[in-house]
């Protein structure tokens, strides 16, 4: 699971008590969860969905953890609860976005290269956020969610319904396309 | 080298190949210039990813997320088990039931006809006002008239708002303890933001007693409160 992002795979024993809190109804205790993980789940569905759906489906993942929070068992850290809560919610929201996205399917590695070569690049890792949203659906997923989450292949095979083999491809798939924008 | 080749370069970097296939491709890198330096691109690539920024949203979501944890809290107070007892007659027992009614609200009509009901023990005082109200009942001969219920304060929906509060009110202070602290604490902050509603148009209505949208706006806030206590009273009643 993706816990590499998490220095403590619990939380700290203040996030406990907020959790306790915010489970008891307690709305400024679930803010304060709010505050802390904001920018991972914001950052998640930027990359994901981009940034026109970042902000609304973002307070998408906040209202349905707080409306989960009885669901919430305490066996991992409560960032890691909420990031699955948010990559289930993303992940549901691109299959309803579905069909619109085919357009970038095939043709992006022929965008991309293009691009690559034309533009300026001011830094390294703002382009490599402009390029994922260029990617094909597959491949940005899995490339999201692989070497940027840090889930596992097994992980993101069983969240998006594929084989490992599916998920390894895509990743590479994603690689190759990438390296484009982040080598010089 | 072809895809499924140069796909097992990502697997390397992910330390996902096998002994063997990990010794072989190392065997290749050392001869294969190209190769190696398509594998430091792939390595490039994934130790990016792995440093973006959360930078954050540009505006604070938290508002907007507040406004809709409690609305939620609000429809939560629905009751938890909702009844599902169904009732079912046959054509007897209905027919039976219907006269049941009918006689029961013939009578209900008879006795309040023939005697009201007083406000409080005691006899309230008749103004010249109350010459023409057809709500005092007519006094015999030597008796002094007396005010039924249906008269000036109880046909006025805000007064009749008051009674049902009171009584739902009741209602939920028996219930109370059949709720856990977290509901009780999300109805009592709903009722106290109806009540400073409720304040608010009352004073402003001393002030102007005959404007309409005030009236209406503390009508209003009465029926809220009123369909509140209902909702917490019946959720307090379901599970006791």
């Amino acid at each position: 699971m993706a816990e590499s992002r998490n220095d403590d795979p619990r939380g700290s024993s203040d996030e406990q008590d907020d959790v306790r809190r915010a489970t008891a109804g307690d709305v400024q205790a679930f803010e304060r969860l709010y505050r802390a993980h904001v920018a991972r789940i914001h950052g998640l569905t930027r990359r994901m969905l981009g940034d026109d759906l970042a902000d609304e489906v973002t307070q998408d993942v906040f209202v349905r953890a707080w409306s989960k929070l009885d669901s919430f068992r305490g066996d991992a850290a409560f960032g890691t609860w909420l990031h699955r809560v948010a990559v289930n919610l993303v992940l549901a929201k691109r299959k309803e976005l579905g069909r619109r996205r085919e357009r970038f399917i095939g043709d992006g590695e022929a965008v991309l290269e293009r691009e690559s070569r034309t533009r300026e690049r001011p830094t390294v890792r703002l382009e490599l956020e402009a390029a994922l949203q260029r990617l094909p659906d597959g491949a940005r997923e899995v490339f999201v969610l692989h070497d940027v989450e840090g889930y596992r292949h097994r992980e993101i095979a069983e969240l998006l319904g594929v084989t490992t083999g599916t998920t390894k491809a895509q990743l590479h798939r994603a690689r190759m396309i990438l390296r484009r924008y982040v080598s010089r | 080298m072809n895809d499924d080749r140069f796909q097992r370069l990502s697997e390397y970097l992910d330390g996902e190949l096998a002994e063997a296939e990990r010794a072989a491709l190392e065997h290749e890198l050392e001869s294969d210039a190209d190769l190696a330096g398509l594998l430091e691109e792939l390595r490039e690539v994934k130790r990016v990813a792995g440093e973006v920024d959360d930078r954050g949203p540009e505006t604070d979501l938290w508002p907007a997320i507040a406004a809709r944890i409690d609305a939620e809290r609000v429809v939560a107070l629905k009751p938890a088990r909702p009844s599902r007892r169904r009732l079912t007659f046959t054509v007897p027992q209905f027919a039976a039931a219907m006269i049941a009614t009918l006689v029961m609200g013939v009578g209900a009509l008879w006795v309040a006809n023939s005697l009201g009901e007083f406000v409080g023990g005691e006899p309230a005082a008749i103004t010249s006002a109350d010459a023409e109200d057809p709500a005092v009942a007519p006094a015999p001969r030597g008796e002094v008239p007396v005010r039924l219920v249906e008269s000036t304060e109880p046909r006025n929906p805000s007064r009749k708002s008051d009674v049902a509060i009171a009584a739902l009110e009741a209602r939920l202070a028996e219930g109370r303890g059949n709720l856990d602290t977290s509901t009780v604490r999300i109805i009592e902050e709903s009722l106290a933001t109806i009540d400073r509603a409720i304040e608010s148009a009352s004073a402003a209505l001393e002030a102007d007693p005959g404007n309409v949208w005030l009236n209406r706006h503390l009508a209003d806030s009465k029926s809220r409160k009123v369909k509140l206590l209902e909702k917490a009273a019946a959720l307090s009643a379901v599970r006791t």
